[in-house]
């Protein structure tokens, strides 16, 4: 159902009731050059995929009213969606096994990391775009952001 | 001090004293001139959400009949939250009342919450001092 996307910006939808969850990582997916759409739970997930809209990748959370993330994905995966990636994120380690036997391709745990989500586009979409997902540079802050950005502790390289 | 050596001095504090760990760097490491205020934004965020979460923990607890089910389930979006911002002491104390959760232990659960109300209060206050002091590094006059 979800066609390949080639030679533009990854598509990603994320599935997340908690808002700050949220924000963090449709910024994190701004910065990694994707278009993301966001719901709060799995039925609205499920919802956009009957609607006929298709994504490259979608992150779901484990935990979430009305549908869970796993019953989610099985949904999604019933419904012949075998491209699209999934990838199931949750702070509750015992999420995984629930995603990877409902249909995820891959589990994350929460807290998200930038440099996670940027190396989990580079493999997954290589092969759908032909190209990798934009480089994230932190050496470039301008003085607007030096407040912060000053504050943090010597660079950690982000792998890409 | 300047307004930016006692920003950069409670930071440190904060790190130091183990109310925020290495996930808030990774928010610090994500604000850039596009977002020039993504870290105050998630802040600001997390303040609300988690005083929600904290009065709507307050009303399941007081109940006759507790439904640890409903407390875990805004435990653990607190957790979640802390989790995703660096809040290490807040996150902590969240694992805890999980487990707590888990026992089904009302007294235990409301001794938690206590000691969840004072870390989140704790945070809260030094995130509003360092918003404040960032505005005025960044030139605009303190809120009042």
């Amino acid at each position: 159902m979800a066609s390949k996307n080639q030679g533009s910006a990854p598509r990603a939808l994320v599935v997340e009731d908690i808002k700050v969850d949220c924000v963090i990582l449709m910024h994190m997916l701004h910065k990694l050059n994707c278009e993301a759409t966001v719901v709060e739970n799995g039925k609205e997930a499920v919802d956009l995929f009957v609607e006929g809209k298709t994504f490259d990748i979608v992150f779901l959370d484990k935990d979430m009213p009305l549908m869970s993330g796993p019953e989610a994905v099985a949904k999604i995966r019933a419904m012949g969606a075998t491209e699209v990636k999934i990838v199931g994120v949750s702070a509750d380690f015992g999420g995984q096994e629930a995603f990877m036997q409902a249909g995820a391709d891959v589990f994350v745990p929460k807290p998200v990391k930038l440099e996670t989500v940027a190396a989990m586009l580079e493999v997954m979409m290589l092969g759908a775009s032909g190209e990798a997902p934009r480089k994230v540079d932190h050496e470039s802050h301008s003085d607007e952001t030096k407040s912060f950005a000053k504050m943090k502790p010597p660079e950690k390289e982000i792998k890409m | 001090m300047s307004a930016a050596n006692q920003l950069a001095a409670l930071i440190a504090n904060m790190f130091a004293t183990g109310l925020l760990d290495d996930q808030f760097q990774q928010l610090q490491m994500l604000q850039d001139p596009s977002a020039p205020n993504f870290v105050s934004e998630v802040v600001t965020l997390f303040c609300q959400d988690g005083e929600r979460i904290i009065g709507e923990l307050a009303k399941q607890l007081d109940k006759p009949s507790v439904d640890f089910d409903r407390v875990d389930a805004f435990v653990h979006q607190l957790k979640g939250s802390s989790a995703s911002v660096g809040a290490l002491k807040v996150k902590n104390t969240c694992i805890q009342f999980c487990e707590l959760c888990q026992q089904k232990s009302k007294d235990g659960c409301l001794k938690t919450l206590e000691t969840v109300r004072i870390n989140f209060y704790e945070l809260r206050g030094k995130f509003q001092t360092m918003l404040q002091l960032e505005r005025q590094v960044n030139g605009f006059p303190p809120n009042n």
